[in-house]
């Protein structure tokens, strides 16, 4: 009993921790974690979300993501052949069932990443869960084509589903991870301005599960308005809110001018006024 | 690796804290190291040079003047100098308290004291026009005059904290003035947001001039932080997704389905 709460107050620290660390450097911090708490790996594995990587489907000819989600040891499966790279004898894959729904899914969701994202690679993984099942989507969309900026989305939505007759009630919970990088006028390190993080939201709906189509069609629309909202948000806070706290920091104006002015505007409105009582 | 070793790895953690968060990092660390008396030997030296690169103000005892604490006026281990009252005191890097003030003056570099209490008076001034939060302590170091520029705003409540850092080193045998300016931001509201950018300059300039230079410079890096955050908002983020399709209008899921995966379904339906 003592163990398992000197487990669960290290990992609290540990997440965290990974919200106050630079997410500028998330890679390097989650691996020093692990050197750390080597007895957490695969918990810390699967609960800090990692910037997704690419890799290449030789067989189907696609590219696919590759997250905690889709790993088994130190293979990775990919969506579009159900095979593991490296191979693996016996890696862990969905039901048939849900095999099915899962393609239909990687379809849906590839079609939905073109209409957003006009480009990108999305990849959607399903599993077996006791009474239910549960899913990931993730899409990646890079942006590197100027020399003077570039950045990155990676979107990792995580669906609980439990099926309850003619209804299903779906859990969402999603992080939208976003590097921007604007490099200084000679193109170095030098003034560039390094913008990332991620923000995390989550939602919950009933909806009506009655034929084929519908998971896809649920899902579909609780991950477009999520991302809908989230879009926003991220726009808010990256280029509203912190730029605010910037400008905040130092005033480009003489504080002592505006101070001035504000008394004279006072001033002013105070004569006027009493010019027409 | 040796717990030691792991040990040292967690407390390193603490460099990269955000303005205003170090106690909060410092506890996750405790938390994860669950070892108080091993880290306490390893977290010294760390404390310091956290301290001493936030700029931390503190108020030079016994006397009504604030000093920052940076490696340039500190004395020896544990010890710093405030040359503005000439205070020489021990500073607890743990506690984050200043105790034992003792005589310094003999710790004032007389070739360049002038110069020093002048930027320092100038400075002064033009810190309070432009950081409502600012603060600045000059320092005679190794022949140059260091200027140590730091504004903190935290608003811990409101899932923010930042911090504006600026050091410039002023030497009048040269002329030359080198400077480096770092803006950190955290948000973290449901998330983790963060803004790092800095700066380094480095030009030619008469002694009564630094202060202009000073002040052109950080204008200016203000100004290219603002340039920057429009040309991110406006072509890298745009670039990235789209805020709905080209037809104006969410996704017709019921069609998407139906289109390319109805036959596949239907054959899972049937097995």
């Amino acid at each position: 009993m003592a163990d398992y709460d000197e487990n669960d107050q290290q990992m609290d620290c540990a997440l965290d921790l990974m919200r106050r660390l630079p997410p500028q450097n998330v890679e390097e911090n989650l691996i020093t974690l692990l050197e750390v708490l080597p007895e957490l790996t695969e918990d810390l594995l699967s609960a800090i979300d990692q910037p997704l990587k690419i890799r290449q489907d030789a067989q189907a000819g696609k590219e696919y993501l590759v997250c905690d989600y889709n790993r088994d040891g130190d293979s990775y499966r990919s969506p579009w052949s159900n095979e593991y790279d490296p191979p693996l004898a016996d890696g862990n894959v969905p039901s048939d069932r849900l095999r099915k729904l899962e393609m239909a899914a990687n379809e849906a969701f590839d079609t939905y990443k073109e209409l957003y994202y006009e480009g990108g690679v999305s990849s959607v993984y399903l599993w077996d869960m006791d009474d239910s099942f549960a899913g990931v989507v993730l899409i990646k969309k890079v942006n590197d084509g100027t020399v003077r900026s570039k950045g990155s989305w990676d979107s990792i939505h995580v669906i609980e589903v439990v099926e309850k007759g003619r209804q299903a009630r779906y859990k969402l919970t999603s992080t939208v991870m976003l590097y921007t990088v604007a490099s200084g006028a000679k193109g170095d390190r030098q003034n560039e301005i390094n913008l990332s993080g991620s923000l995390t939201r989550q939602d919950e709906r009933d909806l009506p599960n009655e034929d084929a189509n519908a998971h896809i069609v649920n899902m579909g629309r609780m991950v477009e308005d999520m991302e809908f909202k989230m879009r926003n948000a991220l726009q808010e806070v990256y280029f509203g809110k912190t730029r605010d706290i910037v400008n905040g920091l130092r005033s480009a104006s003489d504080l002592s001018e505006s101070k001035n002015r504000e008394r004279l505007q006072r001033d002013l409105f105070g004569q006027l006024k009493s010019r027409k009582d | 690796m040796s717990t030691d070793d792991r040990i040292a790895k967690a407390a390193g953690f603490l460099l990269f804290s955000p303005p205003g968060e170090v106690d909060d990092v410092f506890n996750d660390i405790r938390g994860i190291v669950n070892d108080d008396e091993t880290l306490q030997q390893h977290i010294g030296p760390v404390l310091a040079e956290s301290n001493m690169q936030q700029f931390l103000a503190v108020d030079v005892p016994e006397q009504s003047s604030s000093v920052l604490i940076t490696p340039y006026n500190q004395v020896d281990e544990g010890r710093y100098l405030d040359p503005n009252t000439q205070t020489v005191f021990k500073f607890d890097h743990l506690r984050r308290e200043p105790s034992d003030p003792q005589d310094g003056s003999h710790l004032v570099v007389a070739e360049t004291e002038e110069l020093r209490a002048a930027l320092q008076k100038s400075l002064s001034a033009y810190v309070a026009a432009h950081y409502s939060s600012g603060t600045v302590s000059v320092f005679s170091h190794e022949g140059s005059v260091v200027s140590c520029i730091v504004s903190n705003r935290f608003s811990p409540n409101n899932y923010w904290n930042g911090s504006w850092r600026s050091v410039w080193s002023f030497n009048p045998a040269s002329g030359q003035l080198n400077g480096s300016t770092k803006v950190r931001v955290h948000y973290f509201e449901e998330g983790n947001v963060q803004l790092d950018t800095q700066s380094d300059f480095a030009a030619d300039v008469e002694a009564g001039k630094v202060k202009e230079a000073i002040a052109k410079f950080e204008g200016e890096f203000q100004q290219g932080i603002n340039d920057g955050y429009g040309m991110l908002a406006e072509k890298t983020f745009r670039g990235l997704r789209r805020t709905l399709p080209v037809t104006r209008n969410k996704i017709d899921w019921e069609k998407i389905a139906n289109y390319k995966i109805g036959g596949e379904l239907a054959n899972a339906d049937n097995n």
